[in-house]
């Protein structure tokens, strides 16, 4: 099974202002107006088909009605020193709906249905209409299973490569910087359990990933930019700012 | 109300490489402007700040123009075996303003609108003047000529967005004009004070031989091409 | 140009929902990625001589934790969907806004704060001047009455700004009249000139103060009706009496 880097969740209080700071730090362009349901995303590619989703709930009125207490809210809601963003998400890639299937029976889930046509406002969307077909794994059906933390990464297929959100243009401004793809990222946790989660002896033979024994879930990408030195983009994980996990019902992202 | 200035012309043999290499070498940001109403022209467009921009012009379907009526700015540009600048543009505000300066040369306003279709924004559409029957663009001698864009300036070419291209720079407006000829002969032409345009004389055949556009981080830049009447 | 027109406010619960419903409803295109602290907007163009309607709504809910009467108007009025909340005229120049800061009694927002996080600012790192009056804590949108704005370049506009393709998109050719609520005297009051119906091709419906409507052409199209109640229906005006 060939697994890779997909791309990387940024959970913002404000995606405008997180692409903004995220731009003016490294250089990179962004595109924006994907959007579903409750949440949008600016959209950050790092080159060789990763990017990053600076994303964020932009409903105030279904913020309110969401079940509380709100994992993701709760998270951005703790200060530091990049008004609250925290990575809240590294997901993987697979290359075909047989493997995405094969990791989903092995985690003791399902994967996600391919809907996007019938249903096309459960899936991200973008101002041109274009409704993004993916699906991932695993998709717990019930409480999620105590041997795996939140943070550990979900599984992607991406059937239409030109149309990821990676492959599009970014905005035009003064000083964009070529990204050339990602160098390593950094991780919490133990090698030990990410290899298990992913099915493999070791998963930095897999993904150029390394431990800090910290809180499970992304910590640090480090990517490549042309003509210059590579940048460490360095952020809390959601869960090294949640003071008792334990409250949090599992909940699924809504889909209508 | 002085005119101020609107655009400069550069005349092209091939429009693509042409705004390629414009924006590889200056850093500053191009777009495309879509084909002018011959539907044999096109056009690339430049922002340079401060409500200035360049343009740039060749043929882009060679076929459709017989070599009799290729632009003069395309020969010279072929000739040249580079780009020229072809042409500087100033603008008023109004077409009260664009009237008097046609009949101050003896002309009128030119009978149709300049239009353009741009692959992608609002359609552009432009009065100019003078228009003197029998005579030639003033671009053509190295003169200037006048725009009036009426209520169209929320459109304006200027304010634009261009393609995205790693390492731009964020222009700042254009600083300096280098012009052929005199002051003098300019302020006559001009009927306003050739200085209120930043404009600088060479002493040379007429016409417009370099431009300095500020930027945030590379200084000032400058562009420096053949002017339309330059001997080549 | 005269006092005219320049933009018109639709606040809404969710403004990416809310501009895909209504580019679906009507063909016109939008733009995106224009910001201003916790509030970002959509931009749909509207034609010459250059309007546009901007779909506004918060996009940092964390902003909720420090609610204030502004807020929390933006809170009640979008609770039932997108309501038109804003009426915006335009002059071309300093001068003329001046004149009706006086007649206002106000003074002008003027363009000169250095901190960008005060202005909109754009995805491409532009960041808009834009001078307004009248000045003040409460806006006159609560009351369903309109401001007035100055844009020293034009060049920038956001009615100028190219769209995001769209499916079935047509292209605007301009506002062709505005439905508002009130009555000419009363707006002609508010702004001290006569006629503002005639003037800015507004007919008044006698219901609560603010847009009801705006009629929009479009090429090789019939003309496009963009109808959502006023910001006043869902909150009265008389709540915001001085």
């Amino acid at each position: 099974m060939a697994i890779s880097i997909n791309h990387f969740s940024l959970g913002a209080r404000n995606i405008y202002e997180s692409a903004d700071r995220l731009n003016k730090e490294t250089g990179f362009g962004f595109w924006t107006g994907e959007w579903v349901q409750t949440t949008a995303c600016h959209m950050f590619p790092l080159g060789k088909d990763v990017f990053i989703e600076v994303e964020g709930t932009i409903d105030a009125h279904a913020y309110l009605a969401m079940p509380k207490p709100n994992y993701t809210y709760d998270a951005l809601d703790v200060d530091n020193e990049y008004n609250g963003d925290h990575w809240t998400g590294l997901m993987l890639g697979v290359e075909s709906l047989e493997e995405l299937e094969a990791v989903a029976k092995r985690l003791g889930g399902d994967v996600s249905p391919d809907d996007s046509k019938v249903n096309p406002y459960s899936h991200f969307r973008r101002p041109d209409g274009y409704t993004m077909g993916y699906q991932s794994a695993p998709r717990f059906t019930g409480p999620r299973p105590e041997k795996w933390p939140r943070g550990l990464p979900s599984f992607y297929y991406y059937p239409d490569v030109p149309g990821r959100s990676s492959n599009q243009p970014v905005i035009a401004r003064p000083h964009l910087v070529t990204a050339t793809g990602v160098k390593w990222i950094e991780f919490g946790g133990t090698e030990a359990l990410l290899s298990e989660w992913m099915g493999v002896p070791k998963a930095s033979d897999v993904i150029p990933v390394k431990f800090n024994g910290k809180e499970v879930g992304l910590w640090a990408v480090c990517v490549g930019r042309d003509g210059m030195d590579d940048v460490v983009i360095r952020r809390p994980t959601a869960a090294a700012s949640i003071k008792d996990p334990s409250i949090y019902k599992d909940v699924p992202r809504p889909r209508s | 109300m002085a005119a101020v200035l609107d655009h400069i012309h550069m005349g092209s043999a091939n429009v693509y490489t042409s705004a390629y290499n414009l924006t590889k070498t200056t850093g500053i940001g191009h777009y495309d402007g879509g084909f002018m109403s011959s539907v044999t022209i096109g056009h690339k467009a430049v922002p340079l700040g401060g409500r200035g921009y360049i343009e740039i012009e060749s043929i882009i379907d060679p076929f459709a123009v017989s070599p009799d009526k290729e632009p003069w700015f395309y020969k010279k540009a072929v000739k040249a075996g580079s780009e020229i600048w072809s042409g500087l543009c100033l603008r008023v505000d109004t077409m009260e303003e664009l009237d008097a300066i046609a009949k101050r040369h003896g002309g009128t306003i030119s009978p149709k609108a300049g239009r353009r279709t741009r692959p992608d924004g609002p359609g552009v559409k432009f009065w100019s003047a003078p228009s003197v029957p029998g005579q030639g663009s003033p671009w053509e001698v190295g003169k200037p000529n006048w725009y009036c864009w009426e209520d169209r300036m929320y459109c304006h070419p200027s304010g634009q967005p261009t393609i995205n291209t790693p390492g731009l720079v964020n222009p700042m407006g254009v600083e300096w004009l280098e012009m052929g000829g005199t002051e003098a002969e300019m302020a006559d032409w001009l009927g306003q004070d050739p200085k209120t345009l930043n404009m600088r004389f060479n002493g040379k055949s007429l016409g417009l031989y370099a431009i300095g556009v500020k930027t945030d981080t590379k200084g000032t830049v400058e562009i420096r091409r053949p002017s339309a009447t330059q001997d080549l | 140009m005269p006092l005219h027109i320049d933009h018109i406010s639709l606040a809404s619960p969710n403004i990416f929902r809310s501009a895909d419903a209504l580019c679906k409803e009507t063909g016109l295109g939008y733009w995106t990625g224009e910001w201003i602290r916790d509030t970002a907007v959509h931009i749909v163009p509207l034609g010459p001589p250059g309007n546009f309607i901007e779909i506004s709504g918060f996009i940092d809910v964390h902003t909720l934790k420090t609610m204030d009467e502004h807020k929390q108007w933006i809170m009640d009025i979008t609770a039932s969907g997108d309501h038109f909340n804003g009426l915006c005229l335009g002059v071309d120049s300093m001068e003329e806004l001046q004149q009706f800061a006086k007649h206002f009694n106000s003074t002008v927002n003027v363009p000169d704060n250095p901190d960008p996080a005060t202005h909109f600012q754009r995805a491409n790192g532009y960041i808009l001047p834009m001078a307004s009056t009248p000045s003040g804590k409460r806006s006159v949108w609560m009351k369903g009455l309109p401001n007035v704005y100055f844009y020293p370049d034009r060049t920038h506009h956001s009615s100028g700004q190219p769209v995001h393709p769209c499916e079935g998109m047509v292209r605007p050719t301009g506002i062709k009249w505005v439905e508002c609520g009130g009555t000419e005297e009363d707006l002609a009051k508010w702004l001290g000139i006569p006629n503002p119906g005639e003037l800015l091709k507004i007919k008044f419906n006698g219901k609560s103060p603010g847009v009801w409507a705006v009629c929009v052409g479009a090429e090789e199209h019939e003309d496009v009706v963009i109808r959502r109640p006023a910001a006043s229906e869902a909150v009265p005006v008389s709540k915001y009496a001085d």
